[in-house]
């Protein structure tokens, strides 16, 4: 990470000095207490709910989305995107994940997101930008990074492959089957895919939200197994927390076959003789 | 500023709750101990909390009277109408 070219993150210093060099947008799961009461000057939105997934389907947007959703927020192909978001950029990277599938890799994620920019005291404003409707076309398809329900059923107990669940460790050991703060959206079952790992999400970062350093990182994830020569796929409950994990495996260690299970426990804890450990 | 007469209410971090819980936090936990012209001093040690109770008075229904940072401490002063 020698150069901000290099680097998959910008830190906020950064970003405050080159805010007209950029396109910054707010990756939020729930705007009303966020974006809509404070955001970085310029900042586009994406509402995750509404603009990153597909209805009635249960998906994620299809190619025709995401260039509809680039097109109507002014996004031209070659611009530098720099996402940021509430809940520890867990929106944030789950959207750089699907910028990353359809071909968009100028873009970067804010180290810390909207917790730490509001620490420092930067700059926020309520004052929504307008911006010029572009024409954006996707150019590649790269499907690559992402896991269905299938490929991780046929691969269980595959040595090559590691399956990484995120979630807390009362979730993981099937005690609880959603945060106690998202009541809405838990599976019939608890417990977790068969061999996987739990290394919760929360363990990649500090304190104030930044990641931790590469060196920690490294150690963290290989003291559980999870090593660069293996082929790695990440999963939670319903895909946001382990697209952070994605972000950290992928693009601050830079392994080379990473994916989301973006289905996650929302699917396998429904589906009708999944297997489950607890 | 005041605060021998406000009462001092620690609300946690809220950052991990939708704006729904925030806002149902916000009112159990502050403003329903409060009367009408009442004075809160609200402390939390997480900035996206700290910003939303320096944020969301008008639709809570309370005046920001002081907002600030102080010991690793975020500091709301409230007074609900």
């Amino acid at each position: 990470m020698s150069s901000i070219h290099e680097s998959p993150i910008v830190e906020p210093d950064w970003l405050e000095r080159n805010l007209d060099k950029v396109k910054v947008i707010e990756v939020d799961y729930d705007p009303a207490s966020a974006y809509n009461i404070g955001h970085i000057p310029g900042a586009l939105l994406i509402d995750w709910k509404r603009d990153l997934n597909k209805y009635p389907e249960r998906d994620i947007i299809d190619k025709e989305g995401f260039e509809s959703l680039m097109s109507r927020l002014g996004i031209s192909n070659d611009d530098l995107v720099v996402l940021y978001g509430d809940y520890n950029n867990w929106f944030a990277a789950f959207a750089y994940w699907v910028f990353k599938i359809y071909g968009h890799d100028k873009v970067k994620i804010l180290n810390g997101g909207r917790k730490k920019w509001i620490e420092l005291g930067k700059p926020l404003t309520k004052e929504v930008p307008q911006p010029k409707p572009t024409s954006y076309k996707v150019t590649k398809v790269d499907l690559t990074i992402r896991a269905s329900f299938l490929d991780v059923l046929k691969n269980l107990r595959n040595p090559n492959i590691v399956l990484v669940d995120v979630r807390s460790p009362a979730e993981y050991r099937g005690e609880i089957t959603a945060p106690p703060e998202y009541p809405n959206e838990a599976a019939q079952r608890g417990g977790h895919i068969p061999g996987a790992v739990n290394i919760p999400w929360a363990q990649a970062v500090r304190e104030d939200g930044t990641f931790k350093s590469v060196e920690e990182l490294r150690a963290l994830y290989e003291s559980k197994g999870v090593t660069r020569d293996k082929e790695v796929i990440v999963y939670c409950r319903i895909g946001e927390r382990a697209a952070h994990t994605f972000f950290v495996l992928k693009e601050l260690l830079g392994y080379p076959k990473v994916r989301l299970y973006d289905g996650s426990w929302s699917e396998w804890g429904n589906m009708v003789g999944a297997p489950i450990e607890k | 500023m005041g605060e021998g007469r406000a009462r001092i209410i620690d609300i946690g971090d809220l950052s991990v709750l939708c704006s729904t819980s925030r806002l149902g936090e916000i009112r159990r936990k502050v403003l329903e101990s409060l009367g009408q012209g009442e004075e809160a001093v609200v402390l939390t040690s997480d900035p996206e909390t700290w910003y939303s109770l320096a944020n969301l008075g008008d639709e809570l229904g309370y005046d920001v009277l002081e907002s600030k940072k102080e010991n690793n401490r975020y500091i709301v002063r409230i007074k609900r109408r």
